[in-house]
């Protein structure tokens, strides 16, 4: 018999489609007598969905130009090391 | 991956400059894309490996909410308002990225690289050195952790 436990374990493989045929059917019947594992996967499926549609938030202010200052004080203190510009 | 924004900044700078000077080793062998995962991944778990303030071990067990014979503890009730629905944009998204950076690391580390970046299995295993049913596992208990992180807010939208 399939407890509460054994469904939330298996709920990944059970949302990849990985769970093998008998194990599929015992978790279905579990599902469609247990409210609480019914709501359960639903929600764990909305987790992973939120994720997935989370925006690429904008860069914070500023950014942009101070990476670009860090990248010209790194290539000017590495072509003033270099033996060509020490000669 | 950091958990905050300024070491995110910080590691950003740091990633262009490796970029910069490591450009000409590339190869070509791989995708552009997936090199320059390869390379920030690396510097993420370096500059974590490095920052002082280290994070708490102790992992949290998410399937702690059951009864001796396995049953739920108590009823779970659904969410009737979704957290990708876009009414709820802002707020909702913030409440997300609050409970991405309470993850433990570990777990962390695969739910930003596989749900919010959306790479597969295989290749998270490989940038973080790490068995692919290590990243299996992983993925499952943070998706625990953040429902279990997310559920009040969502639940308390229902009542």
């Amino acid at each position: 018999m399939i407890t509460c436990r054994d469904m939330i374990a298996a709920l990944d493989d059970l949302l990849s489609g990985a769970l093998a045929l008998d194990q599929g059917e015992r978790i279905e019947q579990h599902l469609a007598g247990c409210r609480s594992c019914a709501a359960y996967l639903e929600t764990y499926r909305l987790t992973i969905e939120a994720a997935r549609q989370l925006p690429v938030g904008p860069l914070p202010s500023g950014l942009g130009e101070r990476v670009w200052a860090t990248l010209k004080e790194n290539c000017t203190q590495e072509e003033q090391s270099t033996p060509e510009a020490q000669r | 991956m950091l958990g905050n924004e300024a070491d995110a900044e910080d590691l950003t700078q740091e990633v262009f400059l490796q970029v910069a000077r490591k450009l000409p080793t590339f190869r070509g062998e791989a995708a552009f894309s997936t090199w320059l995962y390869r390379v920030t991944v690396n510097a993420a778990l370096s500059y974590r490996a490095k920052r002082a303030t280290r994070e708490e071990h102790r992992v949290p067990e998410p399937l702690e909410d059951f009864l001796e014979n396995g049953a739920h503890r108590t009823p779970v009730r659904p969410w009737v308002t979704a957290p990708e629905q876009p009414v709820l944009n802002h707020e909702a998204h913030q409440l997300i990225e609050e409970a991405i950076a309470g993850l433990p690391e570990i777990y962390r580390d695969v739910f930003v690289l596989v749900d919010v970046e959306g790479l597969a299995n295989p290749e998270v295993a490989q940038l973080l050195g790490v068995s692919v049913s290590a990243v299996k596992s992983r993925l499952h208990r943070a998706r625990l952790l953040m429902r279990k992180a997310l559920a009040p807010y969502f639940e308390e939208r229902a009542a």
